[in-house]
Formats: structure tokens, sequence, C-alpha cells
């Protein structure tokens, strides 16, 4: 696996873990059916999913969409 | 009567998303109508991939398509995957609540209340199976201006998918053939990574669009201004929805929705361009698309199908597309979609498609490239 | 190059490049989704209705000055459009 691949899944596993242990340590596992919990929970992933892709693209850059990586050498047929 | 025929054709996927949500409403083993209907569709598509019609014009020329008509069952579809999203979240809201099972009669209608976990995963699936579809909508009106465009990025929106409005007009047509496209597969990926990579790459492109555009008008990145942000805001009723309906269960179920709907809409990129080459700044043209066209696929998919002719007429209708001659799978979207699960299965099935397009389609530039790749 | 007058069939409705490329005139184009700006036109007389948002290709300037995007204009009354045939690459 490529270092940036690691780091990128790595940064983006600490990040939601701890938005999850920062969700869970307020409760808000069990408030959701109050809609002024919900809403800032709803925000809250949303603004997770967000930095997440955000993080991606700044450690993989445009690397994973290059297709270099898919091309044979020596006899392809 | 042609006129009728021409334009009800495309109702398939209205009236079945209508008995989807209608099956998530009554309950019991009605949740898996949704899963029950692809299965339907795709014993017919593969019945009737040999059927192939081409676009219906009078005699004077004139399309039967009546646009209004058409652009008013669009406008309607955004309603109707809403009110999906509303069913399945309400029967997670009763599965949480572990709400009993009885009988109720709601308007006129009797439904089953309370619902188990497998027919849970049931209701989510059939909800993901149609909600993906929502692809075929948000595709032709990305293609308009104001309205039509806002309405396209509120159903994909319901996927988390909203980038894909502009990255399809912008970045898909342009570069389509070309590594710059990511909803273009080079040979040898598959469609597992390209749903990743495909929905990736053009959700960065809108996020790389709106920092050099806000850049030059001196505005930062953080604002209401910025079409990546907002783009994700037009989901955050989904996700307080199923937030509220289910907390974490909700939470799962939304993340699986969104799995399923995503997956189909790249699997239709996948197959879309698979393996097809343009050199890059050279025109688009017939050889850069495949078409899969077969009756079903085509009124099914409301002509997603016609690629080749899509891509070099952009302005024409969706029921005016036509047969082209271009490459062509020769079977439906749901049968080539079932080989596509399958990645090797996949790469033999491709081989001899390939194989002609290098031979009967390409140009020497476009062989020379092919030729650095496999299947 | 001095300019030179072409005449175009239209109808209302129709629209603007396909019938120019249909009737052999070697309009520039590329992307035909309004995408790209290549057939960019400027609009000196007459109406159309824009089928997609011009602006987010042609800049405020282009847009002022009346230019607008071929593929994705349905025509709406007769026109006089001045268009650079040479013209190959968008800005």
């Amino acid at each position: 696996m490529k270092k940036s691949t690691f780091l990128v899944i790595l940064l983006v596993s600490i990040w939601t873990s701890a938005v999850g242990v920062g969700l869970y340590s307020v409760d808000a596992h069990l408030h959701y059916r109050d809609l002024v919990w919900a809403i800032p929970t709803g925000l809250t992933l949303l603004i997770t999913h967000m930095v997440s892709m955000t993080l991606y693209f700044k450690v993989r850059g445009d690397e994973p969409f290059k297709w270099h990586k898919y091309k044979t050498i020596g006899e392809k047929r | 009567m042609r006129t009728l025929f021409v334009n009800t054709r495309y109702l398939i996927v209205p009236l079945m998303s209508i008995l989807t949500i209608l099956g998530l409403v009554t309950g019991g083993i009605y949740v898996w109508a949704g899963v029950a209907l692809f299965v339907l569709s795709a014993i017919i598509d593969t019945a009737t991939k040999n059927i192939h019609l081409r676009a219906d014009f009078d005699k004077d020329g004139n399309s039967y398509g009546i646009k209004m008509f058409q652009y008013g069952v669009m406008y309607l579809m955004l309603i109707v995957f809403i009110t999906l999203q509303i069913a399945v979240a309400w029967r997670i809201y009763q599965y949480v609540n572990a709400t009993p099972s009885e009988m109720l009669s709601v308007f006129g209608l009797t439904v089953q209340s309370g619902i188990t976990g497998a027919n849970l995963i049931g209701a989510i699936v059939s909800a993901g199976l149609w909600a993906g579809l929502g692809i075929i909508y948000g595709h032709e009106l990305s293609h308009n201006k104001k309205e039509g465009f806002f309405v396209s990025r509120l159903i994909m929106s319901l996927s988390g998918a909203s980038h894909f409005t502009y990255a399809h007009v912008y970045q898909h047509h342009l570069h389509l053939g070309h590594e710059k496209d990511p909803a273009t597969a080079p040979r040898g990926r598959n469609v597992y990574m390209h749903t990743w990579l495909s929905h990736a790459g053009q959700s960065k492109f809108s996020f790389d669009l709106e920092k050099s555009r806000l850049e030059k008008k001196g505005k930062s990145f953080f604002s209401l201004d910025n079409k990546w942000i907002l783009g994700y805001l037009y989901s955050l009723p989904s996700i307080v929805l199923f937030v509220w309906a289910g907390g974490i269960v909700g939470v799962a179920a939304l993340l699986s929705l969104w799995l399923i709907a995503n997956f189909e809409l790249e699997a239709l990129n996948f197959m879309g361009h698979y393996g097809l080459i343009r050199e890059d700044g050279k025109p688009v043209e017939h050889r850069h698309s495949w078409d899969n066209d077969s009756v079903f696929t085509d009124w099914f998919f409301i002509a997603i199908g016609r690629q080749a002719d899509h891509h070099v007429r952009g302005e024409t209708y969706f029921w005016e597309l036509d047969d082209v001659k271009g490459p062509n799978y020769g079977i439906g979207y749901f049968s080539l979609f079932l080989i596509t699960l399958v990645p090797p299965l996949f790469k033999k099935y491709v081989r001899k498609h390939l194989d002609n397009w290098d031979e009967k389609y390409a140009n020497q530039k476009e062989r020379e490239i092919a030729s650095q790749y496999g299947y | 190059m001095s300019p030179s007058l072409l005449k175009l069939k239209l109808k209302t409705g129709d629209n603007l490049l396909a019938s120019a490329l249909g009737q052999g005139i070697k309009w520039p184009h590329l992307c035909r989704v309004g995408s790209c700006g290549t057939c960019r036109c400027k609009l000196i007389k007459g109406k159309i209705s824009p089928e997609i948002d011009f602006e987010n290709i042609l800049d405020q300037e282009q847009l002022k000055d009346g230019y607008i995007l071929a593929c994705k204009s349905s025509v709406r009354t007769d026109l006089m459009v001045e268009v650079n045939l040479q013209n190959v690459k968008p800005e």
C-alpha cells in the first residue's frame, strides 16, 4: 500500500473516531429524537464527511485518478 | 396514439418507484417490493435484449415527445424520491421503537405497523436500489439551466452526490475517454474501485473548481457561495431525518442506502465508457461511448444508454436520441450490470468488445494508447 | 480576414449550433453541452432562450457584450449573430 494511502486512511480513521467519541461523550446517541440534538448531530456528521473528503484530496492529490497504474508491462494479450 | 406511446413508455421508473414506496408503506413482506421490481426489470431487460427501436419522429421530422410532460415527470420525481426516503425513515423509526406488529388502515390502505430486522434490510435495499435510479433524472436535468439544474442538484443530494451535477457537465463531457475524467474507467479497473474513484474524483473536481473560482473573486472558501459546500448542505435534511428516525441505526441505514445508490450511479458511468480512449483536446465522437439501447434499457433508463449520440449532440432531448451505430455491448444495462459485479467475468466478457473497438473504431493514436493497457 | 454574411434557415425552438452544423456551417464546437465555450458567438439582434446558465463559462464582460453559447441557445426570433469561424480553442 502506498504511504499516502496509509496516511489518509489513518487520518480519516482518527478524525472519524474522534468525532464519534465526541458525540458519544455528549450522549448524542441517546437524545437523537430531540430535533435540538438531531440537527447538530446531523451537521456534525456531514462536516465529518466533508473534512474526510478534504483530507483525501489534500493527501492523495490527483494520484489515485491517474491511469498509469493500469498499464501492463510486456505481453498484455 | 403514437404520441401517447412515446411519452408514457418512459414512465417505468416513476411507476416502479411509486410501487416501491407503496411496498414500504404497506409493510411486512411488501417492503421487499423494490428488490422484486429490480429483479423483474432485470429479467425483462435480458429477455428483450435483441429488440432495438429507433427514435420516433413523424413524417415532418418532428418528435412525438412532449417536453412539458417529460420535464414535469422529471421534476415530480424529486418529490417521489423524497417520499421514498421518508417512507424508509418511517420504517427505521418503527424498528428502533420496537413498534409492535399490527394491521392498521391508513387512507383505506391496510398497512402492517412495525417491522422486523430482516424486513428492515429489505426496506433499505429496496429504497437504495430505486434512489440510485435518481441518476437518470439528475443526469438529464444537469443539462438544463437554473431551475432544472437546481432540481438535479437536489435529486443527487438525496444520495450525497450533489457534486455530480457540476462534474458531469463541466468535467465528464469535456474530458471523457481521458484520465482527466474520473467517470471514465480505464482498462483494468473494476466497478468497485471505480465507484470510489469516480465519486471522489467528481467531488474533487467540484472542490477544486470552487476553490479556484472563489480565489479569483477574492472570497473565502468557507462561505455559502461555495457550491461544493452547498451541495453537501443539500444532503443535510436527509442526514437529520435518518439521525432523528433511528440514531446510530438510522445513520447506518442512510450510509447503506447511499452506498447502494452511488454504486448504481458509478456503475452506469463504468458501463458507459469502460476502456474507451480519446486523445486529450480532440472532439468527442460517437466511438468514445458505449451504447446500451435495447428496448427495455432504453425506456427504463430514459435513453441514458444512447451515450454515443448524447455525447455528440448534448443539446438533444433524451426522447430524440438515436442509435448512431456506435460501439454497443449488445445487451441491456441490467445484464451488463450483473456481469460487472464479477470482475474476472466482466474482463472476459469485455475483451471481444474492446478488441472490436480497437480494430474498427479507434484511430491510430487511440490504438497506440490502448495498446499500453490490458482489458 | 473580413467578415462575411451567412444566412441560415431557422424556426422557433431550433438549437442554434445544431441548425448551423446541419446546414453545412463549420461552426466551431467541442462539447455541445455548454461546458467549453468553443461555440460562443455574439448576439447582435434577436432573442434566444438559454438552455443552461452561460455565466458558468462566459465571464461578466462577455455576457454584457451579448455573447451566448450556440450549443445551448434555443432560437426565439430572427437573429443576427457574429461568430468567429476560425475560433477553435476556448479562452
